[in-house]
């Protein structure tokens, strides 16, 4: 008891360390949730001004223009300015006030009646091209389904003249079978069943996914100074003095774990609050977070004996104290990528996902998002069992990589 | 001892240390890949995916039709593979074809046919969707046809045999050739392109290289511990050198590294995506006010922090918020008005104006540099005194 006394002095000495890996998390998470966050995965909410001179001036026209400004292919997405002429528009353009302008040229209807070939433009400057495309996408597809769906029916009525039909029935045909297709192409967005975005976050918003993210990330990074001073110790006077002292290898390892574990454990704290914030404020919001505290808190004392057990091993295995602290720093770094702390697990190729799935870090990162906001039995004992089975790993592995540095003093 | 001496074997001490020199190349590595990503996403354009799960008659003939639009481009693949790109980001949309597709539009019937699944930035999704829709009306509309003509024949006693059908799908098309046709041409303005400079790829390369700078001088910053040593100072005094030698030669490893870095990441960038590599020097004045105003960061952090495990924890933590907070890989949202003001104070900031526009950012990157170096050297200086005293 004396000994881990001892440990935990040792340990927490670093005042100013101490802090840093304490407040660092809660920095990165405020400025996270305030500014990154609403900017990723997200959509950029795009919307632009456009500017229309339709010269034609034609009922018909005008009539297709405004359900097209209309349409929920742009409706969101513009403002529509009409303008009298087209060196408005273009003014318009070089000045940046709008970003697309469209021009419906003189006699459009009348030319297209008498089934001649006709032209509309948009402008824009290089600056703007995706919404020129966007325009032009929907403007295209507008006008396409006009002419074809009027050859479609031009054509079943031919259909009837040739079979015999009077004209004034195949007119009368004609007649309802535009009309029942006009009343079915209302209701056209039918088409697409569900569906909706594909997040790289999976079930979660990129919020709750990165607050996860961060904590572990933050109490992978805690390892350094465990890894520092079990570098440290069992190379030198430390391990050396205890052992003559009747301070056995197992005491040593029992202390240095323990200890290690409440500091990656005070790291992860802070997500208590954060967890009981989030389940207050969804209360008042009606919202449908199911996260579990008993779960979290499982969660975090398995991850702090994880990387206690990782940091120990690490240090116990690798030659001198520089060695194993840069390698700690890179394996964290690592693990980052690998894991998904950095980018998603979903963005990220196979190959590194694959690689992941055999560091810790993926481990505890799904636990906390799991019993922060999705509470889910079956996902959450699978990851337990994982971060179990790598602290039966390393555990051992940690305790002989010290029994032999003991041998060695 | 003579400078170049010094100069000499700090290199030496640099590439012996090959932890630190790492991160240079992974600096190196991960800017021009994002440059050449960034680059090679916006020449594709938007990018829809099509599963075809029904693979029948009609679902080839609506992806020859979205073969037809020159707004996006279509790829057909795999379920997996389109989910996969569009976690990544590498699709605007996907359009996944249900196996019934065929038969019910054949049917007259077009509901649930199709799933779009878009990519989580998606821009504009329902105008994506739109020309899909479309596309599918005109389709069902053919379907509809047959099927009404079909069924009031049959009301009035006449035949409608598959001939019929055929002929009446050949009518279609030629009516469709000889009919009118409206073209949307789309004419490119002149003007605009200074919204663009900021975008290009040598710029992405930039503003990575130069947010992964940050990460590199602090985390190789032992330096700044050392020359606090005793030890060292002993040294120092017996050789002749100054305190204030042994920081500028130590400043100028760093810097010339990043610099080389910068080179090598900027030119490599240029040769992947065919920018003018003069463009490389364009940005240098600026790279450079921002490498000395790290260096003060460098300088002053390693001076508060006393330790190596200290600066390696706070690495990516300085990293995060300079990247974040100058602008250099997310713009600040509209509201955050303190947090741009007090971004005038980062070095980042100055440089992310400068890639808009390389001259005007210069006296505010030369006075943010100069502040925080001094700032540096002041707090260095008084830890260094404090530590004789001791």
């Amino acid at each position: 008891m004396r000994f881990l006394r001892f440990d935990f002095k040792r340990l927490f000495s670093g005042k100013a360390l101490v802090l840093l890996c304490l407040l660092s998390p809660i920095l990165v998470v405020f400025i996270f949730t305030s500014v990154v966050s609403p900017m990723i995965y997200s959509a950029k909410g795009l919307h632009f001004n456009l500017a229309i001179c339709d010269e034609d001036g034609s009922e018909a026209v005008s009539t297709f223009i405004t359900q097209m400004l209309n349409s929920q292919a742009l409706l969101s997405l513009v403002d529509a300015y009409p303008v009298k002429s087209t060196e408005d528009g273009l003014a318009l353009i070089s000045s940046g006030d709008v970003s697309v302008f469209v021009h419906v040229p003189k006699g459009l209807f009348e030319k297209m009646r008498s089934e001649q070939a006709v032209q509309v433009e948009i402008i824009s400057t290089k600056a703007h091209a995706l919404e020129a495309n966007l325009t032009s996408m929907a403007l295209t597809s507008a006008l396409e389904i006009v002419g074809k769906s009027q050859n479609v029916m031009e054509a079943a009525r031919q259909m009837l003249l040739e079979k015999g039909v009077s004209e004034t029935d195949a007119d009368r045909y004609l007649s309802d079978a535009t009309n029942t297709a006009i009343k079915r192409y209302m209701t056209r967005r039918e088409a697409l069943g569900d569906g909706g975005p594909v997040s790289p976050v999976g079930e979660f918003l990129p919020v709750e996914y990165y607050i996860s993210a961060i904590f572990v990330l933050f109490a992978a990074l805690s390892m350094l100074p465990l890894i520092h001073f079990t570098a440290a110790d069992s190379s030198g006077a430390i391990l050396r003095r205890g052992l003559l002292c009747g301070i056995g290898t197992g005491r040593f390892f029992a202390a240095r774990i323990i200890s290690g574990g409440v500091f990656v454990f005070l790291v992860l704290t802070m997500l208590f609050p954060t967890a009981l914030l989030l389940k207050l404020g969804d209360a008042m919001l009606g919202g449908t977070y199911a996260n579990n505290i008993g779960a979290l808190a499982l969660a975090l004392v398995l991850t702090a004996l994880c990387f206690s057990a990782l940091a120990l091993a690490l240090a116990v295995w690798l030659p001198n104290e520089s060695v194993a602290l840069w390698a700690g720093f890179f394996l964290v770094l690592g693990m980052a990528a690998f894991c998904g702390a950095l980018v998603p697990e979903g963005a990220l190729p196979a190959w590194t996902a694959a690689i992941g799935r055999w560091l810790p870090l993926r481990a505890s990162m799904r636990l906390l998002s799991l019993s922060l906001f999705r509470y889910d039995g079956a996902l959450f004992v699978r990851d337990v069992l994982k971060l179990l089975g790598f602290s039966a790993l390393l555990l051992p592995l940690g305790y002989l990589g010290l029994w032999r540095r003991g041998r060695g003093v | 001892m003579r400078l170049d001496q010094m100069l000499r074997a700090r290199f030496r001490g640099c590439l012996r240390e090959p932890f630190s020199l790492a991160f240079i190349v992974l600096a190196v590595i991960i800017s021009v890949a994002v440059a050449v990503l960034a680059q090679e996403k916006r020449e594709t354009g938007l990018v829809v995916a099509v599963i075809n799960e029904d693979g029948g008659d009609y679902a080839q003939r609506l992806i020859d039709r979205l073969h037809a639009y020159d707004s996006f481009t279509v790829r057909e693949l795999s379920y997996d593979q389109a989910m996969q790109a569009l976690r990544q980001d590498r699709l605007e949309a996907a359009v996944v074809i249900r196996p019934n597709f065929s038969e019910r539009l054949a049917k007259g019937d077009f509901e649930n046919t199709l799933e779009l699944l878009t990519s989580p930035s998606a821009q504009a999704p329902a105008t994506i969707s739109e020309p899909i829709v479309s596309s599918v009306m005109v389709l069902w509309m053919e379907a509809l046809a047959a099927v009404t003509t079909r069924d009031y024949l049959a009301e009035h006693g006449l035949n409608y045999t598959e001939a019929d059908a055929q002929a009446q799908r050949e009518d279609i098309a030629r009516l469709w050739e000889s009919g009118s046709t409206i073209n949307v041409e789309r004419i490119e303005a002149d003007g605009g392109d200074a919204e663009e400079t900021a975008d290009g790829p040598i710029e992405t390369c930039v503003r990575w290289y130069a947010v992964l700078g940050l990460f590199n001088l602090v985390v190789g910053a032992s330096w700044v511990l050392d020359i606090s040593k005793q030890t060292l100072r002993i040294r120092m005094r017996q050789m002749g050198v100054r305190q204030w030698q042994v920081v500028l030669i130590n400043s100028l490893v760093p810097l010339l590294l990043s610099l080389a870095g910068y080179f090598v990441a900027g030119l490599a960038c240029a040769g992947l995506t065919g920018v003018a590599p003069l463009k490389v020097l364009v940005y240098l004045p600026a790279l450079l006010l921002y490498l000395f105003g790290l260096l003060g960061v460098t300088l002053l952090t390693a001076a508060l922090l006393k330790n190596i495990l200290s600066l390696m924890f706070i690495a990516p933590v300085l990293t995060f918020l300079n990247g974040v907070l100058s602008g250099l890989i997310l713009t600040l949202p509209a509201w955050a008005y303190v947090l741009k003001w007090l971004s005038q104070a980062l070095p980042g900031r100055w440089l992310s104006q400068a890639l808009s526009n390389p001259l005007s950012a210069l006296p505010g990157a030369l006075i943010c540099g100069l502040a925080w170096m001094s700032a540096g050297i002041v707090v260095s200086a008084l830890r260094s005194k404090r530590c004789r005293k001791l």
